[in-house]
């Protein structure tokens, strides 16, 4: 018998300890605080390393879900960035168009305040050659334009067109050495003729050292050359020198249109009481006749 | 001994924490693998005796003092697994870790079916086919997914515990 038990014990072992579950079962259907004794104290244990636990595995759920959203705000800014470029082209765009307004706006104020008719012209191109100062227009003769025109940039006088196409002209600008303007000095009304030189200023020659010619004195067209109106701006005095030999003092005028970032100008149409609105120049209606 | 004893301890609760606390972040309705059962298999496989059996035992009861509710129907399935791991053992040689899994899965499937068996008796409840039972949602395709899981990890865990032996013992 021991032997056998001996042999089997492990066998009976097991039975017991079933049968002992057995026990606690029943007892803990009956007592229901007994599990639950013995649940607290296994929590008590356990359960500051789950909080721990938790809190670690909290913690790299956020970094994870971070790191997530760091691509997620990587490909978004990407797009904004894109966005952004988009937008500062169109906002190039529009700020072009408001200067370009601006331009307009500025010919067309000149125009009314003046009561000059005239063709807004873009200015295209640039004389090749470094001898002459001239620029070519995008208007010509079925726009009205012809030879010896006033052109002016809202400002001041520009230069005058001199060759012309159907569709464009070129214009001598003021600054060229083939260039002569007649002009006074507005306050001290002393004549002159304002010739361009290679520097790109103007001189004021043919003053005579009788007249009072000071420094920021603007110099006007006379009007007596029939092509620009009279009192139409040339440019501003910034050196005056009476010590020069002769009956003449030395006048360099800084003329006031810029010649530098010119892009719009305006053409003067002739008046009718001008000595070019004499000559027929031609006009869209009478282009349209001319055509029929 | 006692250092045995001890890292028995630890080593049951770290397996109540993860059976407990890992997986369900994942996932709440995850099932879990079985990690008290694959230490009651090593128990069993390498303590075959009266010993290995109080500590199936005492996993047991550890197992269903943490869940609070019935003490007794995981106690009763850790010993009948053991039992029947040590049976096992006996006729097939279960040391490669294909072996092993086999009979831990074997084993989760005892131990379900004892746990079923205790409700059964005492509860009039059958938990493998209804699902009225709110407090162990135990069911057929979830013991058969917690057999599998546990026979999945229990080679690793077998081969962890055992170089942790090593190394106890040969200190």
């Amino acid at each position: 018998m021991t032997e056998f038990l001996r042999r089997h014990n492990l066998l009976f072992s097991s039975l017991f300890l079933v049968v002992c579950s057995f026990q606690l079962m029943s007892f803990s259907l009956e007592n229901r605080n007994f599990p639950r004794f013995g649940a607290r104290l296994v929590t008590s244990i356990l359960a500051p390393v789950q909080e721990f636990h938790h809190e670690l595995f909290q913690s790299l759920r956020g970094a994870w879900s971070h790191y997530v959203w760091l691509l997620t705000v990587e490909e978004e800014r990407n797009g904004l960035l894109l966005q952004v470029k988009q937008l500062e082209e169109k906002n190039s765009t529009l700020i072009e168009f408001e200067r370009e307004n601006e331009r307009l706006r500025s010919l067309l104020n000149f125009s009314q305040e003046t009561g000059h008719r005239g063709v807004v012209a873009s200015v295209v191109g640039h004389d090749p050659s470094n001898w002459l100062r001239m620029i070519t227009i995008d208007k010509g003769e079925k726009d009205g334009i012809s030879p010896g025109l006033a052109v002016v940039d809202g400002h001041a006088i520009v230069g005058q067109v001199t060759v012309v196409t159907n569709s464009s002209a070129k214009v001598l600008l003021l600054t060229d050495h083939l260039s002569a303007i007649d002009a006074i000095v507005q306050s001290s009304r002393a004549p002159g003729i304002a010739e361009g030189m290679s520097s790109g200023d103007l001189s004021l020659k043919f003053v005579s050292k009788e007249d009072t010619v000071m420094i920021n004195d603007r110099v006007i067209a006379s009007g007596l050359d029939g092509v620009y109106p009279k009192g139409m701006l040339i440019g501003v005095v910034t050196a005056v020198n009476t010590e020069v030999s002769g009956q003449f003092q030395s006048v360099d005028v800084l003329p006031r249109a810029n010649f530098r970032h010119l892009e719009t100008v305006l053409v003067l149409l002739p008046s009718a009481d001008s000595p070019l609105g004499a000559i027929e120049s031609p006009t869209p209606e009478k282009m349209e006749l001319g055509e029929k | 001994m006692m250092r045995l004893l001890f890292i028995f301890v630890l080593v049951s609760l770290v397996g109540l924490f993860i059976q407990g606390t890992m997986v369900r972040p994942v996932s709440p309705s995850a099932v879990a693998p079985d990690f008290l059962l694959v230490l009651v298999i090593y128990l069993a496989l390498h303590f075959p005796g009266v010993w290995g059996l109080v500590g199936a035992y005492s996993l047991g009861l550890a197992q269903d003092f943490a869940s609070g509710e019935y003490v007794g129907p995981s106690a009763a399935g850790m010993v009948v697994a053991f039992y029947f791991a040590v049976v096992v053992s006996k006729k097939v040689y279960a040391e490669n870790a294909i072996a092993v899994g086999l009979l831990v899965m074997i084993a989760s499937v005892m131990k379900s079916l004892t746990y079923a068996l205790v409700f059964e008796i005492f509860l009039g409840i059958n938990v493998l086919i209804t699902n009225e039972v709110k407090l162990w949602s135990l069911s057929i395709p979830v013991m058969f997914v917690e057999a599998l899981f546990s026979g999945l990890i229990a080679p690793m865990v077998m081969r962890i515990l055992h170089v942790t032996r090593k190394q106890v013992t040969v200190r």
